[in-house]
């Protein structure tokens, strides 16, 4: 899957995006981001969306789906 | 009876006009835009300018969405949300609602409606730069 990195999280973990080739729950994403990434602890509270809508803890992603790290947003 | 909505994400200049033009219908009398623009403080610090960086795709769906939700709840014609990315100047425009409706207090509630979800789920992140640093906004006002 690729991964997508915005905001906080791009300064955080010092790139855009990355990829993981096997497919997981959404809550073993976060665990592996914090294992690769160790400012990743240093995250506020974010939302994960996969394939462009807002996910939780349980769903699965599968290797050809992109999961986006959603910072506390600001807009406006 | 004609309804419609015009959502953007911008890299240059948002145009009132713009949005304006694309909600008038002569079948509406009540016409309501939020324009939303960078100040030059926050929290007692002094701010130059902002940078907004946008899941582009993913906030074009969730504007879109606001909309659509929008025109369920408030009988309302036509709603435009633009959005700007990239540097934004003080008193430049970084968002614009504009609705239009019958009556006036439809217009009213969904333009802010339209802001007050925009602000809580848009994946849009400013970045503050101040005289003495640069800081990603964290809280949701």
């Amino acid at each position: 899957m690729e991964v997508l990195l915005f905001g906080i999280s791009k300064d955080l973990c010092g790139e855009r995006s990355c990829r993981i080739h096997q497919e997981m729950t959404v809550a073993e994403v976060k665990k592996f981001l914090a294992d690769r990434y160790p400012r990743f602890v240093e995250m506020p509270d974010y939302a994960v969306a996969v394939n462009e809508r807002y996910a939780t803890d349980d769903l699965t992603v599968g290797v050809d789906d992109t999961l986006a790290i959603i910072p506390p947003v600001s807009g406006g | 009876m004609s309804r419609s909505k015009d959502i953007r994400v911008e890299s240059s200049t948002l145009s009132v006009d713009a949005a304006y033009l694309s909600i008038l219908d002569e079948a509406c009398g009540g016409n309501c835009l939020f324009i939303g623009t960078a100040r030059n403080h926050n929290r007692g610090a002094e701010v130059t300018h902002l940078d907004f960086e946008t899941y582009r795709s993913m906030a074009l769906k969730e504007m879109g969405s606001i909309a659509d939700e929008a025109m369920d709840r408030f009988d309302i014609r036509h709603m435009a949300i633009h959005h700007r990315e990239g540097n934004v100047g003080l008193r430049d425009i970084a968002v614009i609602i504009a609705v239009s409706a019958v009556h006036r207090d439809a217009a009213f509630q969904a333009c802010r409606f339209g802001i007050d979800e925009l602000k809580k789920r848009v994946p849009t992140w400013k970045k503050e730069h101040l005289l003495d640093g640069s800081h990603w906004v964290d809280d949701r006002p």
